[in-house]
């Protein structure tokens, strides 16, 4: 693989690994170190690249256990979470907009307080738009388990949700 | 304005069957798309929607964080011309040498150990080896003891035997003499 093709089908991935990097370590600087490692050994594992079916799905297997090694070594100095709100709508006063991070942050704390596996399947399924097919490869499970499994995810968000709706925190 | 109304109202029915399809993980990829342009897109909803559409809004939020702007020239930068790059920071490497510390420390353990046993034993055997010596050296004291006693009695016997021999020769003497 060359320079030009490994900008054109691998580093178009970059935000994405970042994002899951981001999901399973909750820090933004370790994310993007993490990141630039996993592209740093897929350069250098350039040449067996080409024996691999889906590279996208492959960058983020070991994305997913690069992220879930630095957990183990680190997380004793990784904050809880430091990941803030980003306003994909812009509201028509600064007073909407910020009411609307403090509600997103209370969401993003939600999301994050999930266990490990659970949270994992909210952000590939719902952030990143995976199929189940894909999630289960990622996850190394199967497709049945990625449903149940996302179906208790949801379950339990739905029901802090209702509880955050019914104290008017929302 | 009827047939808005009626359009919303059928709208609004169908999202909210969407929403309990989502929920029970039911939905497609299509469908999800659809929840979570409907809700990023469409203001002043009715109440019971409200507290969900924050939920979708920040789904699409959370897809839209980036890496800093400056991550490509530094990575390009790193992978230079072409040429193998050293990781400067894998957590594969630490992992790695994480386990040869683990492995080294263990040899170290067992090696240790190993030693302190070996000279325990070696100590045993230096004292087992000292006190059958000990036992050896007392015997031959114990015999040579014996012997001597054993010759002090024969020397005694000897002595009892001379003195009996006197004494009846003395006491035939004095006999004799009375006689």
């Amino acid at each position: 693989m060359e320079l030009n093709e490994f900008k054109q089908s691998i580093l178009p991935l970059k935000d994405k690994l970042f994002r899951l990097a981001l999901c399973i370590v909750r820090h933004r600087e370790e994310a993007e170190d993490i990141v630039q490692e996993v592209l740093l050994k897929v350069w250098n594992n350039r040449l067996s690249l080409a024996d691999i079916n889906n590279p996208a799905a492959y960058c983020t297997v070991i994305t997913k256990n690069a992220a879930f090694d630095r957990l183990r070594q680190t997380s004793y100095k990784i904050p809880h979470i430091s990941v803030e709100p980003h306003d994909a709508v812009d509201l028509q006063t600064p007073q909407a907009n910020m009411q609307r991070k403090e509600r997103q942050t209370l969401i993003i704390r939600l999301i994050a307080a999930l266990p490990n596996d659970k949270r994992m399947l909210i952000q590939l399924r719902d952030i990143e738009g995976e199929s189940y097919q894909d999630i289960a490869r990622i996850l190394n499970i199967s497709e049945s388990k990625v449903k149940t499994d996302l179906f208790r995810a949801r379950q339990s968000l739905k029901q802090q949700l209702d509880k955050m709706n019914a104290y008017g925190r929302i | 304005m009827d047939e808005f109304n009626y359009m919303e109202k059928y709208w609004l029915r169908y999202i909210e069957d969407l929403l309990e399809k989502y929920w029970a993980a039911d939905t497609s990829l299509e469908e999800e798309k659809i929840l979570r342009n409907f809700f990023v897109h469409t203001p002043n909803l009715p109440p019971h929607l409200q507290a969900y559409a924050e939920f979708f809004i920040t789904q699409q939020a959370q897809h839209n964080i980036k890496l800093p702007a400056d991550f490509d020239e530094k990575l390009l930068e790193k992978l230079g011309h072409g040429e193998p790059v050293t990781i400067s920071r894998s957590g594969k490497r630490f992992a790695y040498s994480s386990l040869f510390a683990k492995i080294a420390a263990s040899i170290v353990i067992l090696l240790g150990t190993g030693f302190f046993i070996y000279r325990g034993v070696e100590k045993k055997q230096a004292r087992n080896a000292a006190v059958a010596q000990a036992r050896e050296t007392i015997i031959n004291a114990l015999t040579m003891i014996a012997d001597n006693v054993q010759k002090g009695e024969e020397a005694i016997d000897e002595g009892l035997k001379q003195f009996e021999i006197l004494s009846a020769h003395e006491h035939k003497q004095e006999q004799k003499l009375r006689q």
